[in-house]
């Protein structure tokens, strides 16, 4: 039960994720790490809410059921 | 934020008429993601589309005993300019910077394409009436 809830939610955030690189003006997370310096002086939330929405996904990934 | 918990953010969201619809219809993910925040002590990310605007919630930590909210960001962006309409949040970056030096805020706003910073309570009734103000 807990591990569709968890995948649920993977694929929910993996589609919020394009949702936070399209704010941050870039399309891939490659794209967003190759600019990621002049998108954290362009905006330091445009910068990190990619980043926190990364973690996020990597710390659904590793819950063990 | 000063005295809530996600489910009584949710709720009282729920009063600002845009929201009460998108809510409603992904309130079983609401519930599905409160619970891994709070039984794995990960973040609460929840997005609400409306028909121009991406309204979210972002929690970063919730307090393991009270289960109240320690770190956050709720905002909403318009989607077809890219501009921050409004975003609360409590993060510490701006304590460095002069513009902010007097307030060094640990709850404020940020306001339009510049991200202008202003003071904001915490208080989750000052949130909620930011938003009714800007959605209604």
């Amino acid at each position: 039960m807990k591990k569709n809830k968890i995948i649920k939610a993977i694929k929910i955030a993996q589609k919020d994720l394009s949702m936070w690189l399209y704010y941050a003006g870039v399309k891939t997370v490659d794209e967003f790490n190759s600019k990621s310096e002049e998108i954290k002086e362009r905006s330091f939330h445009r910068y990190n809410d990619v980043i926190d929405h990364l973690n996020y996904i990597k710390k659904l990934e590793s819950i063990d059921v | 934020m000063y005295n809530s918990n996600i489910n009584t953010l949710i709720k009282k969201l729920e009063s600002i008429d845009k929201l009460k619809e998108p809510i409603s219809t992904t309130y079983s993910s609401i519930l599905d993601n409160i619970m891994l925040a709070e039984d794995y002590n990960i973040d609460f990310r929840h997005t609400l589309e409306l028909a121009n605007e991406d309204f979210y919630i972002n929690i970063k930590e919730i307090d393991k005993k009270t289960k109240l909210i320690k770190n956050y960001a709720v905002g909403i962006n318009n989607r077809i300019s890219k501009i921050n309409k409004l975003r609360h949040d409590d993060e510490n970056h701006h304590n460095n910077k002069k513009v902010v030096k007097n307030m060094n805020p640990p709850n404020h706003k940020h306001e339009g394409s510049k991200e202008t910073v202003k003071g904001f309570s915490g208080n989750i009734d000052d949130l909620i009436n930011d938003y009714k103000n800007i959605l209604n």
